[in-house]
């Protein structure tokens, strides 16, 4: 298992700061979070930490909610549905169509300027996760591979 | 229609159970199996999921014997939709959502899910739990781990931790810890035929048999793992009484304070366990476990059992 800590108070309310910044919203509730390798962020329970400070093998604990790459916040699907109905900036809405395709992996066009780095798709009530704005006025989502629907 | 091919043994096998209808099983196991699926109320409400997935045309009918699980009904390909990716639905077999219900977790509890990828049942169980008290996913293949990683990602599961060990060894670092085990032992798979026709082609006594030494092993460390007064199930997607009744037996003979429970589930048929086969004997507390036969719900093969462990020590 990638080397996994606690995050520390200070940068677990440095990572809630960004949050706020980016999506208007610090809150994963009563939840501990922990840091694996350089950059990604899991969320889980006091209990599971300390069952699995017990257990051999362990290749991993919790559910992966965010990568930080450096001042932003990249929200996986799952960290955002967790946080979906707190998040009140930088929301881009989906129609179906464009739901599939950003699940495929596909950048999607948008003709409005978004003034953001990365935003959070919805369709629907659901959320999901992060895409990147690039200066054209894609936004690439941020789905990884093993995720994305099979193109036909 | 193209003809499924038995090894010998497998004809041996199948004459040889008292109370099995040969023809049906191999008429289902030429048929695709019913598709069903169960909804993920760790993610939305089940009401919500249904009725976005009746709106896409999903022709869903509630499954009796297990909560969250449907039939889907009409001809559609659930796996490419988006409520699939995204983790409102998981799609499992019928059947396989039966061990689950009979090992009944709560919130709160401490289990454990022995040979868990790739996670149909781990999720199934994180489900239940409600992201309260822990789950531990362990199996021994890092192939089929990345798989239980991505299910138990795709579902929203907080409160689990995977791990990679022979599942053999847990007492050494986990004897009477947990409220709840599972042991969905790895089998010959004659209760799935209708997606593997391998598994019939290759059947054979002797793999059978090497397999419920490695399947006793396992179910004796689930066993041991359990805390006084838990409960484990024992199950395998086969219908051979070596990996099935000979492994209960012989796991009451070395742990005296197993005691095998009845099932009760919904709508669901259900046969007792062999009493005798092949001349032998076992004990008639092994009629307690259940076999479900694949062309009895148009689903997969199932042998079931329900074990508690009395008093205080292993
Ligand atoms: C029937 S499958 C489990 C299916 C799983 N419970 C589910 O519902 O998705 C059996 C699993 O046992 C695992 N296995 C085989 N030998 C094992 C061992 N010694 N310890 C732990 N797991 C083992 C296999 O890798 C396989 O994934």
């Amino acid at each position: 298992m990638k080397r996994t800590i606690l995050l520390s108070s200070s940068k677990s309310s440095a990572f809630q700061t960004m949050l706020e910044r980016q999506y208007g919203t610090k809150d994963f509730s009563d939840k501990i979070l922990i840091q694996v390798g350089e950059d990604k962020i899991r969320l889980t329970t006091n209990d599971t930490v300390k069952v699995a400070e017990k257990m051999r093998g362990v290749q991993s604990l919790g559910l992966y909610v965010a990568k930080v790459k450096g001042q932003d916040v990249v929200l996986s699907i799952e960290g955002s549905q967790l946080l979906c109905n707190n998040i009140k900036k930088n929301r881009i809405e989906l129609t179906e169509e464009q739901a599939r395709l950003w699940m495929v992996g596909a950048p999607i066009q948008f003709e409005r300027l978004i003034a953001a780095k990365y935003v959070v798709a919805f369709y629907k009530n659901i959320c999901l996760g992060c895409g990147r704005v690039s200066a054209d006025g894609k936004v690439y989502p941020q789905v990884p591979k093993w995720r994305r629907i099979q193109q036909e | 229609m193209s003809t499924i091919r038995i090894s010998e043994d497998l004809k041996n096998l199948l004459y040889s159970l008292p109370e099995i209808d040969v023809e049906s099983l191999l008429e289902s196991y030429r048929k695709p199996m019913r598709q069903s699926i169960r909804v993920n109320t760790l993610k939305a409400k089940e009401e919500d999921i249904v009725s976005m997935l009746r709106e896409k045309g999903v022709e869903l009918e509630k499954i009796p014997w297990t909560r969250y699980g449907y039939w889907v009904v009409n001809n559609v390909n659930v796996a490419s939709m988006l409520e699939h990716v995204l983790g409102l639905v998981y799609i499992q077999g019928a059947i396989s959502m039966a061990p689950v219900e009979v090992l009944s977790p709560k919130p709160g509890e401490l289990v454990l899910d022995l040979c868990a990828a790739p996670g149909s049942k781990t999720t199934q169980i994180a489900q239940i739990l409600q992201g309260e008290g822990v789950i531990v996913a362990n199996d021994v293949n890092a192939k089929r781990i990345r798989a239980l990683s991505s299910n138990v990602q795709r579902c929203g599961i907080i409160n689990c931790i995977i791990t990679q060990a022979d599942g053999r060894k847990f007492p050494l670092w986990a004897k009477s810890f947990f409220d709840k085990v599972l042991v969905d032992a790895p089998c010959t798979s004659l209760g799935i035929v209708s997606k593997d026709w391998g598994a019939a082609k290759n059947w054979s006594f002797r793999a059978s048999e090497r397999l419920s030494k490695l399947q006793l092993s396992l179910a004796i460390s689930g066993f041991d793992c359990l805390k006084a007064s838990g409960t484990m199930v024992y199950a395998t997607c086969t219908l051979s009484p070596q990996e099935n009744e000979w492994v209960i037996e012989h796991l009451i003979m070395s742990r005296p304070n197993a005691r095998l429970e009845s099932i009760k589930l919904e709508g669901l048929k259900m046969n007792k366990g062999l009493l005798e086969w092949q001349h032998k004997k076992f004990n008639p507390e092994v009629e307690r476990c259940v076999r479900v036969y694949p062309y009895e719900h148009e689903a997969e093969g199932f042998f079931i059992v329900k074990i508690t462990k009395e008093g205080e020590g292993s």
